[in-house]
């Protein structure tokens, strides 16, 4: 019965087809005329060549045609007709300019537990230039994360609150220092609780400040992701000393600053120019005896050569990392500098390499694909060392290797859609061979 | 003696037969006889404008009692699957198969394509004066002079349904039904919708009748409880709120509204017509659309007025019965039309940069230029990468003629007809192009009463670049005679017209005509005038003797002109010198 209705749906549904698959009679075709007088054609020899290849490509042929194609020509012009992508369109959006609406969004990458979510977004939410966002994903009971962000834009200015809780079972640790090895792969869980506001201001070009003040608590728990050992387990087997503050949570407010001197213009100008950043965090904790404070500090140089003019940018960065504890205090191992995943050395995966200080040299190769797709390739040299750099020896030194594609970000504050495929090496004295693989595709929101 | 040595793979075994069938087909694929062109007169009246009749379904409520048979069914077009199959799956099913293109069908022995429900010749195979240019698709009837009537003679019936453009639907005292638009941008909209639509009447297509005017909102009168609906819109009432709006975008300090007004086509609406595949319940539709040569040519029309939206909501098919009174009876046949050009002459992205600057060089999702882009690193430049939006003329957005590469040129999502284009194809709608004079040009932008004159100046000047580059491209591969015939009191002339000389295309000298017969012999060419020449052929078959159609009297010539790189084939009959020559086939 199924099967006759779907075939009545066929007859009545493609009006196209018409009346072809029903039971109608249809009046016989017209002859073709013989539109030059010499007749049909005939086959020539590239029929005959490709009738091989095509028996053999048959199968899916088959599936694409009879599977996919004649069924969806069926159901996706009768949705039409009913209405359902406007229902769909009004479902998923609201406000009278539709101007706010929810989307599903997902991330999944190698070695970490996917997710999937909902991004709910209001632009000019009751004014102009106000709008309110929600970010909310899960995977298993451990896994959620929620933020809520407000902005409100008004000519160069951008002020910025939000408020974000994450808690997630499977952050890797892998050790400290340059040459934790790939195998000594741990889990811990983290629970986060975070608000902060921020204002940016937009100044010349393509640089601005960013000022802000927020509040950080964190409690570690037991981690795990398939067959990795949790934290606690590595440690107690040996495998590395516990990293400092593992066995107690901390809460800090922060102040940071940020200035981006940024010497490129938007399209149609060239994408050359020049990027000098620089950014300094203090943390302080609270209800912390003694109280910890630790000082972040950043610094990144990066010159960009549009070779076409045409937005294919070649670019060479420099950026050093910092962080020092100021008193007698430590600093949170999960507040240490990181390479991989979103940061520098991004064809790491997510903290594959933790210390106090890091730095890295970044060659990258932007071009565009699509509309609002950019494709880049990038490789980078870098590692994590003891405090200012204190253990550099370029022997240490690992490569990064990266390539994907990205959707365009309208701003610096809003998360692409990526799909990237990385691979990491060891150091270079270890012989710089691949050590690990990352792939990752969905909305990058970070970890 | 080592039996392994003599044994063969089994694996070779198997595959014999598979390469024998494969080396017999292709022997006798290349073993093919030569086909003559018959001693005939060529096909110039297509058979689907022949009326037919189609059995009524059983139950049908419409169908009159004693009525020979019905329309064919009504056809919704779906613009979310049209776009879906173009992109995805349609490409995918013609990948699988291996399908591979092949010359038209509807193309007669002298390579042109007869009359019939979806082309007519006209300024191809005679001269379009100016005025006629100036009608487009409309009888001199159907032109509305709004300022001619009174108040309130108009009246509203109907809201717009479908589309992303506002509008409603009017009975005019006289004139009958006309279908109104307005929105934002309204002079180019309307001025592509007037000029596209009278090139594309010009060219042979069946077209409405479209026109600009300027409408006060007083002449108007609405009936109550209207609606209108746009493409993924819900229902929405069409009262006076509605209206004012509408019209208020577009109206002028003096009171009136700029609106195109298209006049309702004649015969029972059938829905559009499809790309590709044939109307199973149209007796007359027996040719694959997608290997219709109009249909397939017209690509290059659509790329010449950068028509991006070319795709089957933009079509139309009316079933005109041998009987007015019963307009969905039998008999009668369907004819085809090309609607709404409003999308031209711009680029419009749906005010998306991105999109805007790839209009007509990219499909809205084009795998081909993501996956090369990506693979080799953006290397490639891309015409979009060096498009500025034209200066001073904001309106026409990234439009020009400097960018414009005609075979390379893509509508908004693939299109099956447009995808088999071939160089013949394209070869016949130049030769056809190649008739639209400066002056021509100038008449039709005229259509347009832009408020600007420096906008009517830049349009003209674009659309003259762009027709030169499409001419120059295919009037130089095929060669680009035209208008041939036997002619003189002896009929042993063979005349015609090549229209890249006609054109300009290369300096007068550069045009070195030869002509030969299948045995190389050279055959004197007498040129008339820079672009017109005569060849006289000599006679090598007596007056009587063997039949009029034997294959000794059969006489084959090449024609050269010493820029194009392919030479023109006629094929012809010698009767002898009596009776003279018969033009019976043009191979290019």
């Amino acid at each position: 019965m199924q099967i006759g209705a779907l075939f009545g749906a066929m007859c009545l549904g493609s009006g196209w087809a018409g009346r072809a698959v029903c039971a109608e009679p249809l009046a016989p075709k017209r002859a073709l005329p013989d539109y030059d007088g010499r007749g049909p054609a005939g086959r020539d020899a590239a029929d005959a060549v490709t009738l091989v290849p095509r028996l053999l490509l048959s199968p899916l042929f088959v599936t694409d045609e009879y599977l996919l194609r004649r069924p969806l020509a069926v159901a996706i012009p009768a949705a039409e007709r009913h209405d359902v992508p406007r229902r769909l369109y009004d479902f998923f959006t609201f406000g009278p300019g539709h101007q706010g609406g929810f989307l599903p969004v997902g991330f999944a990458e190698f070695d970490l537990q996917p997710s999937y979510g909902v991004y709910v977004f209001w632009h000019d939410a009751f004014l102009p230039g106000h709008d309110l966002y929600l970010h909310a994903e899960t995977w298993t009971a451990d896994w959620l994360s929620v933020a809520l962000t407000q902005r409100l834009r008004f000519g160069r200015h951008l002020v910025e609150l939000q408020v974000r809780g994450i808690r997630r079972p499977d952050y890797p640790f892998y050790g400290l220092g340059p040459d934790a090895p790939y195998a000594h792969r741990s889990r811990y869980g983290a629970r986060t609780l975070e608000s902060k506001a921020s204002y940016d201001v937009r100044l010349w070009r393509a640089s601005h400040v960013t000022a802000g003040v927020g509040v950080r608590a964190v409690q570690f728990s037991q981690g795990w992701h398939d067959d990795d050992r949790s934290l606690e387990d590595a440690v107690a087997a040996g495998t590395f000393a516990a990293p400092p503050g593992m066995d107690r949570g901390y809460a800090a407010e922060l102040q940071h600053v940020t200035a981006v001197l940024d010497t490129r213009r938007p399209w149609p100008e060239t994408g050359s120019g020049v990027r000098l950043k620089a950014h300094v965090e203090e943390a302080n904790e609270l209800q912390a005896a003694p109280s910890g404070r630790w000082l972040r500090t950043e610094a990144t140089a990066a010159g960009y050569w549009d070779v076409t003019g045409a937005r294919r940018v070649l670019s060479l960065s420099v950026a050093a990392q910092f962080i020092d504890p100021l008193g007698a205090g430590t600093v949170p191992f999960s507040e240490l500098i990181m390479l991989g995943g979103n940061g520098l050395m991004r064809g790491f995966p997510w903290q594959r390499l933790m210390e106090r200080s890091a730095a890295a040299a970044t060659l990258r190769y932007e071009w565009p694909v699509g509309p609002w797709i950019t494709g880049t390739i990038q490789g980078a040299f870098g590692n994590v060392f003891e405090a200012h750099l204190r253990s550099f020896d370029r022997r240490l030194l690992r490569m990064s290797w990266a390539v994907g594609l990205s959707s365009e970000k309208a701003s610096s504050s809003e998360y692409p859609i990526e799909l990237l495929f990385g691979l990491g090496t060891r150091t270079l004295e270890d012989g710089a061979g691949i050590e690990s693989v990352r792939v990752a595709v969905g909305v990058n929101y970070g970890i | 003696m080592n039996m392994r040595q003599q044994t063969v793979p089994r694996r070779t075994r198997r595959a014999r037969p598979a390469l024998a069938l494969v080396a017999v087909s292709v022997v006798a694929a290349c073993a093919a006889p030569e086909r003559r062109f018959p001693l005939r007169p060529p096909l110039w009246r297509d058979t689907d404008l022949d009326p037919v009749s189609i059995p009524c379904p059983a139950g049908a409520k419409d169908a009159p009692p004693h009525q020979e048979g019905c329309a064919p069914g009504t056809y919704q077009s779906s613009l979310m699957w049209d776009g879906a199959d173009s992109i995805v799956f349609r490409p995918l099913s013609s990948a699988f198969r291996l399908q591979r293109g092949g010359e038209a069908i509807d193309v007669n022995s002298l390579d042109e394509v007869p009359d019939s429900a979806w082309f007519t010749n006209r300024l191809g195979v005679r001269p379009v004066s100016l005025d006629e240019l100036r009608l487009a698709g409309c009888r001199e009837e159907q032109l509305l002079e709004p300022d001619a009537y009174p108040d309130g003679s108009w009246t509203i019936d109907a809201g717009k349904k479908g589309g992303s453009v506002p509008g409603f639907r009017v009975v005019v005292p006289g004139k009958g039904k006309y279908l109104m638009k307005a929105t934002q941008a309204m002079e180019r909209v309307a001025a592509a919708d007037v000029i596209g639509i009278a090139i594309y009447h010009a060219v042979g297509f069946d077209t409405p009748c479209d026109q600009t005017i300027h409408v006060r909102p007083s002449l108007l009168t609405l009936r109550p409880n209207l609606q209108y609906k746009l493409s993924f819109d819900k229902g929405r009432p069409f009262d006076g709120e509605m209206l004012a709006k509408v019209l208020a975008d577009t109206t002028a300090p003096d009171g009136r509204a700029l609106m195109t007004a298209s006049a309702w086509l004649p015969g029972h609406v059938i829905g559009p017509f499809r790309y590709q595949g044939v109307r199973a319940d149209d007796p007359g539709d027996v040719i694959p659309h997608e290997d219709r040569r109009e249909l397939r040519a017209s690509r290059l029309l659509a790329a010449w007025i950068n028509h991006f939206d070319t795709r089957e909501g933009n079509t139309l098919d009316t079933w005109l019965s041998t009987k007015p009174a019963a307009p969905a009876a039998s008999p009668g046949y369907v004819r085809h039309y090309q609607i709404d050009t409003s999308e031209s002459l711009s680029s419009d992205g749906w005010g998306q940069d991105e999109l805007a600057r790839r209009i007509g060089h990219a499909y809205v999702v084009d795998w081909g230029d993501l996956s090369g882009d990506f693979v080799t690193l953006g290397i490639r430049r891309r015409p979009w990468d060096d498009l500025r939006p034209a200066r001073n003329h904001p309106v026409f957005g990234y439009f020009d003629a400097d960018h414009f590469t005609p075979e390379r040129w893509k509508n908004q999502y693939p299109n099956e007809a447009f995808d088999r284009m071939t160089e013949r194809d394209g070869a016949w709608m130049a030769r056809i192009l190649a008739r639209f004079t400066p002056e021509m040009l100038r008449v039709l932008v005229a259509l347009a009463q832009f408020t600007e004159p420096q906008d009517t100046a830049y349009l003209t000047r674009v659309l003259e670049g762009r027709l030169h580059k499409l001419l120059e491209r295919y009037l130089t591969g095929l060669a680009p005679f035209a208008d041939l015939r036997v002619d003189g009191p002896a009929r042993d002339q063979l005349c015609g017209v090549d229209l890249a000389a006609l054109r300009g295309l290369r300096p007068p000298a550069r045009f070195r005509f030869d002509a030969r017969l299948a045995d190389g012999a050279a055959v004197p060419v007498r040129r008339l005038s820079n672009a017109e020449l005569c060849v006289t052929l000599p006679h090598r078959a007596p007056d009587g003797g063997v039949p009029d159609d034997a294959p000794s009297r059969y006489t084959r010539l090449s024609l050269r002109d010493g820029v194009a790189r392919e030479a023109l084939t006629a094929y012809l009959y010698d009767l002898g010198p009596a009776r003279g020559f018969v033009l019976a086939g043009l191979e290019r």
